[in-house]
């Protein structure tokens, strides 16, 4: 039975402030350890049809909401890639239904919500019918500043029943360089762009124009961002007008109770599927990130290093379907735009949860409840520096929780459910742009095609080519012809990487490249979004390899109009990485840069941009088990080079005058045999590799950019400095050797 | 619950035989309440030796009960010992840490820095299978990914308690404590000159 204060809370509306019903319901949360209270379904119990009718009428109308909202975004990213999302909350903030889209925000605008109401916003600046309010401050709750929230309330008879509210990541945000304030440069918050701090932008649905005035004045692509904030309005409207249309038809005491009942529901889902899909344990996968600054052009003196940033992931599954997420251990906060707050950790996990555990639920705020979060205070994920950049925050996230995925994985195929195994995907890197337009106007903005890039295997299959993103399970990369509008620059060709699946039984799913020559400009800077060099970011499982690390090619001053004048071959992709065709083809100054956070001088008219969605998806298991038939459809498809083939997966063949490869069973049987038989001759055991490991870290032998993540983890983590001393059996009081000094 | 998909197609599944679209229905179905015991009865056909297994734990590993023990054991019959040891500690294992091993994985500028991150791959000492591989800076320690707790899956989740209970309690540091006692025979690594205690590293950055 609900407790006496439940009761009291199911009877709404009441006349008590935001602030004290949702203390209130926080108060029945500990008291209870059920949302809001509800210890029993009634309503599902009572009429379960009608109970289901009204779900389904709630979660038809933030889906449509969406589908509305596009139709009002003239961006690419909104309208054709469907980078928005839109959901409906309590009158305390906890989201009910949600539609798809970018999930990850879901979560993180309740947190928007929750900070208006527990910082008064209903006495000042007051909240009314028809007002809307934006935010995309982190240190309120955000995950970076160009994903953009709006929220409204929705009233009956003069009470709040609810909010609703949606995210669209706009183009350009007024930053240090033009595009989307994911700049290496904004090493500072304050160089990010414009920052709305849950201010009230618009009354009585029409946005106020000295709000408008100031994204015209302090943005690069402002008509976009403006008729984004229209498709937000719309989208949060739609959603207020159908909830009343709801509430007429329900009655607002069955509103009221089912949306609770719904959470609590989406509560208890989640703790069955936890114990359905997974082991009770102790999961671990330690992320790795890079930051790039050192010596870049424009990078302020305190940023001015390049660093090998740690999240050592480690998930415990209790026995009580609680999973806890711990990062002790992280790196520290730095000046870098890669530090991603507790509200952007708390995303990435709830969008992991919602599409790995949670997606046949009632996935909502209930699916949370459950779950600890352990972020170490002053480090990278949980920072205690006012004026910390979180610009890109996301590239941490992203490298979090595909280990996160990995973890998850290792519960899922011990527990049988192997069709739900996950490994390592794609990770966001993009690239923005600043300058002089084709259209001859002052212009910046971001291009993010990698919304659909490449997943990681699953046991059941091969990962994804092109056409996934973690954080958005509808991702587009939007028409190239689209891009071309909106920017200088032409595609010479967007297409699968060859060879960039992480190799497995399974393989990873390949990125894809594309190949742009500035158009009709001749003043673009490009502003590579850090991607991960040096290191191989995303992982494989069960033997299968991650994918590889990043890299860019520019042509500058080349002969490309003449050979295009002249018909002659012009570059259109990769081809070999090794002699690509963008060097082999053409005659110019041509850079290829193992730098994901390129900053280019002005190119001009003519100049190539080759940019590669690296990395490709992890891989699962052995690469020597995989099906050669797999394999002769990969060569086919050019997926996969015969080269790669030979070498990752011990396949040999040939291909016939039509050049359809064929594999050679035999050849390939007794190949793979060899170099199973040369694996073993070339591995030594760990004891013996983990004796000379140890005297060289002892020695000293681990320098750079590397010892200096280990010294600063080893100077801030007590738990994971003792893990790290005992596992290599150092002193107790062993530390890296000091780094040179420049 | 739904029993499906049967055990045949559910080995079916496990060996990919499966077409996109049989996977996705299983996928987007509710799921089998038996399958694990399913599961199990599937992987104990496919191995050769009589040990139970008690959990799948990679695509060629298995924690199985051998008399009280239980162990870490591969489907060719490879064992690597107690399963609250890091299994990876009695594996074989190679590192590509130079630029011309990484570039055999990775071609062209895809190859990561050894400096900043190297591969190594664990094989089966028995027959040579690459049971899993990591990405991870020099000087890492080898990570521990999964380490089950057995009894509380089995009690409290399956409702079928083991006879004896066992905590799950990570003894990985008893392996390589053994085998610094060995070295100690040898003569102790030595620290580097340029290197400094956390005590001094306080100390300096405190001024």
């Amino acid at each position: 039975m609900a407790t006496q204060a439940a009761m009291q809370a199911l009877r709404e509306p009441v006349s008590k402030s935001l602030k004290e019903r949702m203390a209130e319901s926080e108060a029945l949360w500990k008291e209870t350890g059920h949302y809001h209270g509800i210890r029993e379904l009634t309503l599902k119990e009572k009429d379960p049809l009608r109970y289901e009718l009204f779900h389904s009428r709630l979660l038809s109308t933030v889906i449509a909401a969406r589908e509305v909202a596009k139709q009002i975004s003239s961006s690419v990213m909104t309208r054709e890639e469907g980078e928005l999302s839109f959901a409906l909350y309590t009158p305390e903030g906890d989201s009910v239904v949600f539609s798809t889209g970018i999930m990850v925000h879901i979560g993180v605008m309740g947190n928007f919500i929750k900070w208006m109401i527990r910082n008064d916003w209903q006495d000042d600046p007051g909240v009314a019918e028809g007002d809307h309010f934006a935010n995309n401050d982190v240190l309120i709750s955000a995950v970076h500043v160009p994903d953009v929230y709006f929220a409204t309330p929705i009233f009956h008879e003069g009470e709040i029943v609810g909010w609703s509210s949606g995210v669209t990541h706009v183009l350009e945000v007024g930053s240090i360089t033009p595009g989307g304030g994911m700049t290496s440069l904004a090493v500072e918050r304050q160089l990010e762009g414009i920052h709305l701090c849950a201010e009230k932008v618009a009354l009585n649905d029409r946005l106020r124009r000295d709000y408008e005035l100031g994204i015209r004045r302090n943005t690069r692509l402002a008509s976009f961002w403006l008729l984004d904030d229209r498709a937000r309005i719309t989208g949060n409207v739609f959603i207020r007008e159908e909830v009343k249309k709801i509430i007429a038809e329900f009655g607002l005491e069955y509103y009221m109770a089912a949306i609770r009942e719904l959470i609590e529901e989406g509560r208890r889902i989640h703790l069955a599927r936890v114990q359905e899909r997974l082991i009770p344990g102790r999961y671990r996968n330690p992320c790795f990130h890079t930051s790039m600054l050192k010596g870049r052009p424009g990078v302020l003196p305190q940023a001015n290093a390049d660093k090998l940033l740690h999240y050592p992931v480690e998930i415990t599954v209790r026995p009580s379907g609680e999973i806890v997420l711990d990062l002790e251990g992280a790196s520290s906060w730095g000046f870098h735009n890669f530090n991603a707050p507790p509200g952007a950790i708390y995303g990435g996990l709830s969008i992991t949860l919602a599409q790995a555990l949670d997606f046949d639920g009632r996935a909502n705020g209930g699916c949370m409840l459950n779950v600890v979060l352990k972020l170490p205070h002053g480090s990278i994920v949980n920072p205690d520096y006012d004026f910390v950049s979180t610009g890109f925050s996301w590239g941490s996230v992203m490298a979090i929780f595909n280990g996160f995925l990995k973890c998850m994985s290792h519960g899922f195929f011990s527990r049988g459910y192997r069709e739900e195994v996950l490994t390592g995907g794609n990770i966001t890197t993009a690239v923005e742009f600043g300058g002089k337009d084709q259209y001859g106007r002052q212009t910046g903005g971001v291009n993010i095609e990698v919304t659909a890039s490449a997943s990681g295997a699953r046991a059941v299959a091969d990962g994804i080519d092109a056409a996934w993103s973690l954080w958005n399970p509808e991702g587009d990369q939007g028409n190239a012809e689209m891009w071309e509008l909106l920017y200088p620059h032409l595609y010479l060709g967007r297409r699968v990487v060859t060879d960039s699946g992480g190799a497995g039984r399974n393989r990873g799913g390949c990125c894809f490249e594309s190949l742009w020559m500035i158009h009709n400009s001749n003043f673009v800077y490009t502003y590579q979004i850090p991607g991960i060099v040096n290191i191989v970011t995303n992982y494989g499982i069960f033997g299968g390899y991650g994918g590889g690390s990043g890299y860019i090619n520019i042509a500058k001053k080349t002969d490309l109009a003449e050979r295009i004048a002249q018909r002659l071959p012009i570059p259109h992709s990769e081809g070999d990485p090794d002699q690509p065709d963008i060097k082999r083809l053409l005659k110019g100054e041509i850079i290829t840069g193992k730098d994901a956070q390129y900053i280019s001088e002005p190119l001009k008219e003519g100049a190539l941009y080759e940019k590669f969605y690296l990395p490709g998806g992890g891989g699962y298991g052995d690469p020597l088990d995989r099906d050669l038939g797999q394999i002769e459809r990969d060569i086919s498809l050019r997926f996969v080079s015969e080269e790669m083939a030979r070498k990752l997966y011990g396949a040999v063949g040939k291909a016939n005058a039509d050049g359809d490869w064929t594999a050679d069973a035999a050849r390939s049987e007794k190949l793979r045999a060899t170099m199973r038989k040369a694996r073993l001759a070339r591995a030594v055991p760990v004891k013996d590799w983990w004796s000379k490991e140890r005297a060289r870290i002892a020695s000293g032998g681990i320098k750079g950019e590397t010892a200096e993540m280990y010294t600063e983890c080893l100077s801030r983590s007590p738990g994971w400095t003792k893990d790290y001393r005992e596992f290599w059996a150092l002193p107790k009081n062993f530390s890296f050797p000091a780094a040179p000094q420049d | 619950m739904d029993k499906y998909p049967p055990k045949e197609v559910l080995k079916d599944l496990i060996e990919g035989k499966l077409d996109w679209r049989r996977v996705k229905q299983i996928m987007s179905s509710p799921k089998d309440a038996d399958r694990f015991e399913k599961y199990l009865a599937l992987m104990q056909e496919r191995v050769r030796w009589p040990e139970k297994i008690l959990l799948p734990l990679g695509e060629h590993l298995y924690i199985v009960a051998k008399g009280k023990q239980r162990i870490v054991k591969c489907d060719c019959g490879c064992e690597f010992g107690d399963w609250r040891e890091n299994w990876k500690l009695k594996a074989l294992v190679y590192v590509r840490n130079t630029r011309q091993k990484l570039a055999e994985i990775y071609p062209g500028p895809r190859s990561p820095d050894p400096a900043w991150c190297e591969i190594r791959e664990f094989y089966c000492p028995g027959c040579g299978t690459q049971l899993e591989v990591e990405n991870v800076p020099p000087g890492y320690p080898v990570t521990f990914d999964f380490l089950p707790d057995i009894d509380g899956f089995y009690a409290q989740w399956l409702g079928k308690p083991l006879s004896e209970q066992v905590s799950a309690e990570d003894k990985s540091v008893k392996v390589t404590s053994q085998w610094a006692r060995e070295l100690s025979r040898q003569p102790t690594p030595k620290v580097a000159r340029n290197a400094r205690t956390s005590s001094a590293a306080r100390a300096k950055r405190a001024g």
